[in-house]
């Protein structure tokens, strides 16, 4: 793997995220514009959602529609021809594939740090301290592996950029009902044990109360990093073998 | 008489080093031994050689041939020396010959003389050979650069730059003299097959052999066969859905074909293809940048995609950029460039690497004609620079006026081939495009 071409890619897609104005407005302000309409219309303790319920369900959230900028991003590049002519030098593919999943690993640490001043600005305090915040980058950037293998997947079956925005929900729907700040019953939990998101929403709360030490946060972490390289791979290999042309 | 320089660096390979010395001598050409070194200069098994001169003394002057013996750790000595590296250079630039065997094609490389150039090295060292194309051969002459991959081949080496140096008559004489035939003969029984004559392998840009491509029941491109030669600039015409896309797609390791062969450089385009994709430069129909980038930043991604120095970048950028007149556009986002500024971004983008070969796949469609008169020099340019191009268009009269030959293919074979003129004179017509008409039926334009 070639640094300078991987580096190369990474600023390509930073440049993207910051000059095309629906992924700018999908990865960063839409994340900011939620934690501030959430944060005023949900955390009223008549509501009974206090903010430590709502970061971490903001943080998911935004991390989960990471699937829909990487399907677009994908099908427009596939459409403009520009995946064609980017295979026409040098570069390898994991030097390609490695680039989008770093420069989305910083995205979502992003967009951790934009919910957390945000929402702190709002009156969040967590239990944890900076500890919890800086703990909570790693975690949810493990996460974002997850997005951008459902990513890859959509924009293999999806035939253009409009498409790959709607099939995108099919994969952000369920997670976002089942494993964000939506309350889990006994009932949806038996749905929710399913989604990547739940078990990033659980780690994230209890890291943010402060309980570090909860051996949940182990389990979930081993079962996210099993479901998040299983389904990288997964979207990595139909993209190659069926997503390129 | 010819004269030719040979450098000997502390480590050097003894017999490769006394063969060439004592060959080249007996073919009486006048040898200078430089050595690296101050006074004697110890080889790679302790023998001393006292060379002619000193680098550090070294006057000049002209010379014919600059000749490097291996040997570890005499060739990395050779390397790390400047003055060495700048005299090869200046030796290719001049058209001197430069004959490295052994190891030492690995300082060429480093002088930045191999790139795109056929050549071999002592076996397992071919990384060394940096963007030079390896051949697994004895011998390799590619213009005015002969490798050999030594010590075996100190003998068949240094007959041939008597050969380039003298001539034919005295480097058969000291073959003869020499027994080297025999000798090669008992050892090497197929070194005549071996040694690659240059024109043989660099005369041949493109090779394809019954190439075939299939989509489902179509058939794109039907039993291809075309040679195309290394600096020709050749036009590829066919009406709409002939073919040519599709194979400028195989050419470029785009599309995998159905059957048959495409070698590009000497290398198969389904067997090397990461190397073929550091010689050749792909200009596509359709002007595939990112537009949220400025031109700038567009040929910067490439150029770090392929691996091109900072410096080497930004001189290649400029150069191209004020030769196609887009050097102030260059600064904005592409988003806000005409038809014609995509077009030049384009063609710029697929020359950044320097290639060997450049498939320009209708490289002045939507241009207005003063931009497309300027892109037709640009071109012709990039021929007398010695590039291979390919050119595809709907313009018949921008292939008249710049292709070497011309290659017509209709329902995915090669219908007509040969330059323009010879093509006029066969049809008995007064312009290409009549030709054009009279062998398809159609017109070029069809169905557009």
């Amino acid at each position: 793997m070639k640094l300078q071409s991987l580096f190369a890619l990474i600023k390509l897609e930073m440049i993207k995220l910051i000059r095309q104005p629906a992924i700018l407005f999908l990865n960063l302000l839409f994340p900011a514009i939620l934690t501030i309409i959430f944060v005023f219309a949900f955390s009223d303790p008549e509501f009974g959602m206090s903010l430590s319920i709502l970061v971490p369900g903001l943080i998911v959230y935004a991390v989960i529609f990471l699937i829909m900028t990487v399907a677009q991003s994908f099908s427009m590049e596939r459409q403009e021809g520009l995946l064609k002519r980017l295979s026409t030098t040098p570069m390898t593919s994991s030097e390609f594939i490695g680039s989008r999943i770093i420069s989305n690993l910083l995205t979502a640490m992003i967009q951790v740090i934009i919910v957390v001043i945000l929402a702190f600005i709002l009156g969040f305090r967590p239990q944890s301290g900076i500890a919890g915040i800086l703990l909570a980058l790693p975690i949810t950037a493990l996460f974002s592996l997850t997005s951008v293998g459902l990513g890859l997947i959509t924009a293999t079956i999806s035939k253009s950029p409009e498409a790959a925005t709607g099939i995108s929900f099919i994969f952000i729907l369920p997670q976002m009902f089942f494993g964000t700040f939506i309350p889990i019953t006994e009932t949806t939990k038996q749905i929710a044990v399913f989604m990547p998101s739940y078990y990033l929403l659980d780690s994230l709360t209890l890291i943010l109360e402060g309980d570090f030490l909860n051996p949940r946060i182990t389990t979930n972490m081993g079962i996210l990093t099993a479901v998040s390289t299983a389904i990288i791979i997964i979207g990595v290999y139909l993209f190659g073998k069926f997503g390129k042309k | 008489m010819s004269k030719a320089i040979i450098f000997l660096a502390p480590g050097f390979e003894e017999i490769e080093a006394t063969t060439i010395i004592d060959i080249l001598r007996r073919g009486k050409i006048d040898v200078e031994v430089i050595g690296l070194d101050k006074n004697e200069v110890q080889g790679a098994h302790d023998i001393k050689i006292i060379p002619d001169t000193n680098i550090d003394q070294k006057k000049k002057e002209d010379y014919d041939a600059v000749i490097l013996p291996g040997g570890s750790p005499g060739y990395k000595n050779l390397k790390d020396n400047k003055k060495v590296l700048k005299t090869i250079k200046k030796a290719y630039e001049n058209k001197k010959l430069v004959g490295a065997i052994c190891a030492a094609p690995a300082v060429l490389a480093e002088a930045g003389i191999l790139k795109g150039k056929n050549c071999t090295i002592f076996p397992g060292m071919e990384n060394e050979l940096g963007e030079g194309i390896s051949q697994n051969k004895l011998i390799v002459e590619d213009e005015n650069i002969i490798t050999s991959q030594g010590p075996a081949s100190a003998l068949p080496f240094s007959i041939m730059l008597v050969e380039k140096l003298a001539g034919k008559q005295i480097a058969e004489e000291i073959r003869q003299r020499t027994l080297a035939n025999l000798v090669l003969k008992q050892i090497i029984p197929e070194v005549e097959i071996q040694v690659v004559s240059g024109e043989r392998i660099a005369d041949s840009a493109i090779s394809i052999k019954n190439l075939v491509k299939k989509y489902d029941e179509i058939t794109a491109v039907d039993d291809l066969n075309l040679h195309i030669k290394q600096g020709e600039l050749f036009g590829l015409l066919g009406p709409n859905g002939a073919g040519k896309t599709t194979t400028i797609n195989i050419l470029s390791g785009l599309v995998a074909p159905t059957k048959g062969t495409a070698i590009i450089t000497g290398f198969d385009v389904t067997k090397n293809l990461k190397k073929i994709k550091s010689l050749i430069g792909l200009c596509p129909q359709k002007a595939s940048v990112f537009n949220f980038l400025t031109g700038r930043e567009n040929i910067e991604l490439f150029g770090n995609l392929h691996s091109i120095t900072k410096i080497d970048l930004e001189e290649r950028m400029s150069s191209l950029l004020e030769k196609l007149g887009l050097q102030e556009e260059s600064k904005r986002q592409v988003k806000g460039y005409s038809g014609g500024m995509l077009r030049k971004l384009n063609l710029i983008i697929a020359l950044i690497n320097d290639p060997k070969i450049a498939f320009l796949d209708e490289p002045t469609v939507g241009m207005d004609p003063r931009a497309r008169r300027a892109t037709w020099d640009f071109i012709k340019a990039l021929k007398y620079k010695g590039k291979t191009i390919i050119l595809t268009t709907h313009y018949i009269e921008e292939a008249e006026a710049l292709s070497d030959r011309v290659g017509i293919i209709d329902y995915g074979k090669l219908i007509a081939l040969g330059t323009p003129k010879e093509l006029m004179q066969k049809h008995k017509t007064k312009n290409l495009e009549e030709v054009f008409l009279k062998i398809t039926g159609r017109r070029i334009l069809e169905g557009i």
